[in-house]
């Protein structure tokens, strides 16, 4: 610690609408060229906590305590005009999602130039200079032309990079990231950690990082801030937070990180399956060289987008197959072919032998009752307007199963299954939270009996120690009703806990597949080697981002910052986004 | 299984959407006029002091005084007891209108979507061909068959605003189908019928009562319009679109012939605007701060 920290938040507390209390006492000090890392489940005030400091906080919601000291001002007491000058100029801000961050109708080269002609006063050409020039830091090939590029035409990564740009023209001496990488896949998550790491490196940029992910955190981070319900937990060197966490939350927390290294796969999953999968029992699905291709463009510049291309993949009964890949690999075409909801243009899906396109009507009815799905966003997959026991029932009395009280009362007993109160039933799907309503999906899906189950992302949007518990749930009810499982997933550290056999898909093929600790221990694949290099690990040793650790903290020139930028050979940066370097 | 952690977080109910509704003051003064129109609707009948189609209760074209508090217009009708029955004209004019092209609109657009393909834009482009004419010269089409009285005013009123409920609820029906608990009921085996009917109707339903609401004022308007022009209610009704017509040729001496009709369409409406402004506000989750 060397003299006056840069920003000093204290006490801070935020009410809400009807007095609430959403933040209490939350207090830390950020120094120049310094990493924090704000982490926290839903709900926990992290992201309250930084909007906060740029006087953000959503209408209804006051600060009311605290002092946040920045050069000699309180940023919870400045006006909005000042607080104009703050924002953008002293601190900067990248935010979660930078599909919804950057406007869709104005071109890159018009928001970049925009904060450098208020805050600096600059004219259109030297503001478009520098606007080019902090494209290029932060790697994106022919800054120029991107100028002239709207947000739809650039891939997340990209659009992620811009933002960076963006946020870091008027060289803040902060940098607020909220949840920066989140929305992004693995690989072009960590070039853009990296990328955050190369710019505190370069200009000394203290960065207020805000995640969920402790293994993000290990990644990146100085020190950390342990947020739960608005107070502070534990705060301390990465380190320290890690080797000997104080809190017992924070022990909770670290505990449910599924770690994509060897040795943590429960037993009791592993073993529970092992029977049945890979002997010599006819599978459950089989999917033979299926093919299917979109059409994109316009009128006269028809592209053929082939999502899914000659897969041929078999899960036995009680198996988990979890198919792996970025955004846009085909995995969750593939999903939705095999439950029907997406046609097919070559190949066949088998289930249980027959074939699901030559049956038409009745039979196709009948094998419905074969195949379920577990949605990613369980706050889109439930109806909202139908009571959680309605739902439940409804699969069993449509396919004629059980009906009127029978249907209910199942439905009851269902919801028991999977960990709810039976009186769960009477509430609707937006009082129940996350992990309550994938509950209810589960029960759903498993409620006529079906003999494969395709599962596409069901945890991602859940936070961490809930997660935990949902896949455990899943794993049990496998296990014991020897469902066979389609588990579509980016996330390698939860398929390695899940999962008996691994497809690691690419651009619609599937590059590698095998048994789970075969291919995450010894991919033969490079992209499958690139993929896992590339998942944060929840170990503040291992940590690749950090800047003290690979790039020289003062002194920067370019030739070291590029090397930390594209890494140490395992990851092909370039491969992965093409408009890096 | 270890799910005590998180069954004890389970969001609070929150206030219901009526409180939330009258909470609001734009709501609450909706609500207020409405009911006040319905009160007049209701009963009317017992409170007014003369017959409002009486003529000569009174000297022609009196100012307004005690014993006649909106004054008499050009035959001597009182024009309290007019405006006042002219309420309950004005009510159904409205809900009977909206009534018509809501339903219709919604058939329409419920066939559309479960249509697909060609023949659910078919419909749909049907409907974007009406909508590109105005209501009103739909209305007077109408009115020129079928006549001219307030029940074929209503009628065509009705048929005109038909597209635009169409639209309004396909647009919010195509949403509502692209989401996952769509795709959820088509797994469960849900067929398209059963989808529209017990899915995809009840989730576009808070949008469709909003609009509706709106949709009132809008038929208010246009009946009381066509009125205004001679084709719609007939004389001696007392409907306030027909009673300005009257009151024109007497702007001058008898400006309050105009003023009393014309504020009680102008607070209907505010009053119908007001409500579902704030009834948009009060179901939307959208717009529900957290």
């Amino acid at each position: 610690m060397s003299g006056a920290p840069l920003l000093a938040l204290d006490g801070l507390s935020i009410a809400g609408g009807h007095g609430q209390i959403l933040v209490e006492d939350v207090g830390f000090a950020i120094n120049p060229g310094e990493t924090l890392a704000v982490v926290g489940e839903s709900g926990s005030g992290k992201t309250l906590t930084a909007l906060s400091l740029l006087g953000l906080l959503p209408e209804r919601l006051r600060v009311t305590g605290g002092a946040a000291r920045f050069g000699g001002q309180d940023l919870l007491r400045l006006d909005d005009s000042a607080l104009q000058h703050v924002r953008g100029a002293a601190i900067g801000m990248v935010f979660q999602e930078p599909m919804s961050a950057l406007n869709p109708v104005v071109t890159i080269g018009t928001q970049m130039t925009e904060a450098l002609r208020i805050h600096r006063g600059l004219g259109r050409a030297a503001a478009a200079a520098a606007a080019i020039r902090a494209l290029d830091l932060v790697h994106l090939r022919d800054p120029a032309g991107l100028m002239r590029r709207y947000p739809h035409q650039l891939s997340g990564g990209m659009r992620q990079r811009v933002m960076i740009a963006g946020a870091m023209v008027l060289e803040p001496a902060l940098l607020i990231a909220d949840e920066p990488t989140t929305a992004l896949d693995v690989t072009v998550q960590m070039q853009i950690l990296r990328l955050l790491a190369e710019m505190k490196a370069r200009f000394g940029t203290a960065i207020l990082l805000i995640t969920h992910d402790m293994g993000v955190v290990a990644e990146c981070a100085d020190r950390v801030v342990v947020l739960r319900q608005g107070r502070m937990q534990e705060t301390g060197p990465v380190g320290a937070i890690f080797h000997a966490p104080r809190a017992a939350y924070t022990r909770t927390l670290l505990a449910a990180v599924p770690r994509p290294d060897a040795g943590t796969t429960p037993p009791a999953v592993r073993s529970a399956a092992a029977g049945a999968a890979g002997t010599g029992t006819p599978p459950v699905l089989a999917i033979e060289r299926v093919s299917r291709s979109f059409r994109a463009g316009g009128l006269f510049r028809r592209k053929h987008h082939v999502a899914v291309d000659g897969v041929s993949l078999a899960i036995a009964a009680g198996e988990t197959l979890a198919l792996v890949g970025e955004s846009g690999s085909g995995k969750t075409t593939l999903g939705r072919a095999v439950l029907g909801l997406e046609e097919i243009d070559a190949g066949r899906i088998l289930l249980d032998g027959t074939d699901l396109r030559t049956t038409r009507g009745a039979a196709r009815q009948a094998l419905r009752r074969h195949v379920q799905i577990v949605f990613q966003d369980p706050y889109a997959s439930l109806d909202p307007r139908m009571k959680v026991g309605d739902a439940i029932a409804e699969p069993l009395t449509l396919l004629g199963l059980l009906r009127g009280a029978a249907a209910r009362a199942r439905a009851r007993a269902l919801l028991q299954e999977v960990g709810l109160p039976a009186d769960f039933a009477d509430r609707y799907p937006h009082q129940l939270s996350g992990g309550q309503r994938q509950r209810v999906a589960i029960a759903r899906a498993i409620g006529i009996g079906p003999r494969l189950l395709v599962a596409d992302e069901p945890t991602s949007s859940l936070d961490v120690s809930v997660q935990a518990h949902v896949l455990d749930l899943m794993a049990t009810l496998q296990a014991r009703l020897g469902l066979a499982c389609l588990f579509i997933s980016h996330d390698l550290a939860i398929v390695r806990r899940v999962a008996h056999r691994v497809a690691v898909m690419r651009a619609g093929r599937v590059v590698e597949t095998g048994p789970v600790d075969a291919v995450l221990d010894r991919p033969q694949d490079p992209y499958t080697r690139a993929l896992i290099a590339a998942v944060p690990v929840p170990d503040p040793n291992r940590a690749r981002c950090r800047a003290g650790g690979l790039v020289a903290p003062t002194g920067i020139d370019r030739g070291v910052a590029d090397a930390a930028g594209t890494g140490r050979g395992v990851v092909p940066c370039g491969a992965a986004d093409p408009a890096v370097r | 299984m270890s799910a005590a952690v998180e069954i004890v977080a389970a969001p609070p109910r929150e206030a219901p959407w009526i409180a939330r509704l009258l909470r609001a003051p734009g709501g609450a003064i909706g609500a207020a006029l409405i009911l006040l129109l319905l009160f007049s609707a209701l009963f009317g009948d017992a409170l007014v002091p003369y017959s409002p189609t009486r003529m000569a209760a009174g000297r022609p074209l009196l100012a307004p005084s005690l014993a006649h508090l909106f004054g008499t217009d050009e035959f001597g009708r009182d024009e309290f007891s007019r405006v006042l029955a002219g309420a309950r004209l004005t009510l159904m004019v409205g809900l009977v209108a909206v009534g018509l092209s809501f339903s219709a609109g919604l058939i329409v657009a419920m066939l559309a979507v479960l249509a697909r393909g060609w023949r659910g834009a078919a419909v749909m482009r049907l409907m974007d061909v009406l909508f590109s004419f105005t209501d009103t010269l739909i209305a007077l089409a109408c009115v020129a068959v079928l006549g001219a009285s307030l029940q074929n005013a209503v009628l065509a009123v009705g048929i005109a605003a038909i597209p635009f409920y169409a639209r309004t609820a396909h647009a919010a029906a195509l949403v509502e189908r692209g989401k996952p608990y769509c795709e959820a009921a088509a797994v469960a085996g849900a067929g398209p019928l059963r989808l529209a009917l017990r899915h995809l109707l009840p989730n576009i339903m808070p949008v469709m009562i909003v609009v509706a609401t709106m949709g009132v004022s809008t038929a208010i308007l246009a009946t009381a319009a066509l009125s205004f022009l001679g084709l719609g209610a007939q004389p001696p009704m007392p409907e306030w679109g027909l009673m300005l017509a009257g009151a024109r040729s007497y702007m001058e001496r008898a400006p309050w012939l105009m003023l009393f009709p014309g504020l009680a369409i102008a607070l209907t409406v505010l009053g119908f605007n007001l409500l579902g402004d704030a009834l948009r506000d009060a179901i939307d989750p959208g717009r529900r701060g957290r």
